[in-house]
């Protein structure tokens, strides 16, 4: 499916390995937020009061 | 694939062959790889809660307790009358009335500052009796002025509405339990009696000792109507996490530590109550509550 995806990128090689560094560099960076938030909500809010 | 299978492969029926064999290999298929991908992103979530919010609180620890020497140089120190009962008298600013001052017998001076802006470092809390979280060594955690989600990821922080360490009042400070260092992590730990170090660079060092809740309710008997549940062993106190009452300003001078309870959950609050016996400000405060 990966292959797939990699595949279906428009341009040359180089411009489909850029597009998807950039694409994985976002995913990651809302996964980390997403993490955040996450624990953040319901693991462990720090002992504050709501 | 040898003669035994192929004949197998036939005996088939040919609906099964045709269309159901295909479905349920890629039902089994899809359903391997989200369980793979949802797997992964669980062990992730776990990684970033245990390690990468610990490492950047760690890297900001750092950072504070530079940042809280500097400061405390550049920090004015100021003498406010203090009147048992009322608290600190400021100077009746905001047009209000100025306060009456009961005579000198029964008041006295206290030294205070301005808090830090919020995020910033306002002191070192230190616990000899229990360790920091995965350390040998006894707790001590610089903690910054405020308690919303983005201050306390450095750790801990003093709850911005309630009075500095030292002062009059009860003085809050909120930290968290399991993830960004875990300051509070044996919180639990904590015995009736143990002392409770908050070292202001400011000021000086004030010192408290942990109380029971027995004697929080003795002190104040209003508390006995709230619902809170005494760990078994240890000067915890288990409350829910709406219970904002444990940050209501008390006579004399206080500090409550909050944190969330159990571990790995923010379902519940546990706290210490700890009330002040040391430091610059304690004779005054002492003498007069």
């Amino acid at each position: 499916m990966i292959k797939r995806l990699f595949n279906a990128l428009p341009g040359p090689l180089a411009a489909r390995i850029l597009q998807s560094l950039v694409i994985v560099a976002v995913l990651l960076t809302a996964l980390f937020f997403f993490y955040e938030w996450l624990g953040s909500t319901f693991l462990d809010t720090g002992g504050g009061f709501e | 694939m040898t003669d035994e299978s192929a004949t197998e492969s036939t005996a088939l029926p040919s609906a099964v062959r045709g269309g159901v064999l295909p479905v349920v290999l890629k039902v089994v298929r899809v359903t391997g790889w989200t369980s793979i991908t949802v797997g992964l992103l669980m062990l992730g979530f776990v990684a970033h809660q245990l390690w990468v919010t610990s490492f950047f609180a760690s890297r900001a620890q750092a950072g504070l307790e530079t940042e809280l020497i500097e400061r405390a140089a550049t920090t004015e120190i100021v003498e406010l009358p203090f009147v048992p009962g009322e608290g600190v008298i400021t100077d009746g600013g905001d047009g209000l009335e100025p306060p009456t001052i009961i005579p000198s017998e029964s008041s006295g001076a206290i030294l205070a500052y301005a808090p830090p802006p919020a995020g910033e470092p306002l002191a070192t809390i230190r616990i000899p009796s229990i360790n920091g979280y995965q350390s040998d060594d006894s707790l001590e955690w610089t903690f910054v002025e405020g308690v919303r989600l983005t201050h306390l990821k450095s750790g801990a922080g003093h709850m911005p509405d309630t009075p500095l360490p030292g002062l009059p009042g009860n003085a809050v400070i909120s930290g968290h339990r399991t993830t960004y260092g875990a300051p509070f992590h044996n919180l639990d730990e904590v015995q009736v009696g143990d002392q409770i170090f908050i070292d202001d660079p400011v000021i000086g060092t004030h010192v408290y000792e942990a109380r029971s809740w027995n004697d929080y309710v003795a002190a104040y008997p209003d508390a006995a109507s709230r619902s809170a549940q005494p760990l078994v062993d240890g000067a915890g106190v288990v409350v829910h996490r709406s219970a904002l009452w444990v940050t209501e300003s008390n006579e004399g001078a206080w500090l409550t530590l909050t944190t969330c309870h159990p571990k790995f959950s923010s379902a519940e609050r546990l706290i210490i109550f700890a009330e002040l016996v040391g430091g610059p400000n304690a004779a005054v405060i002492l003498s007069l509550s």
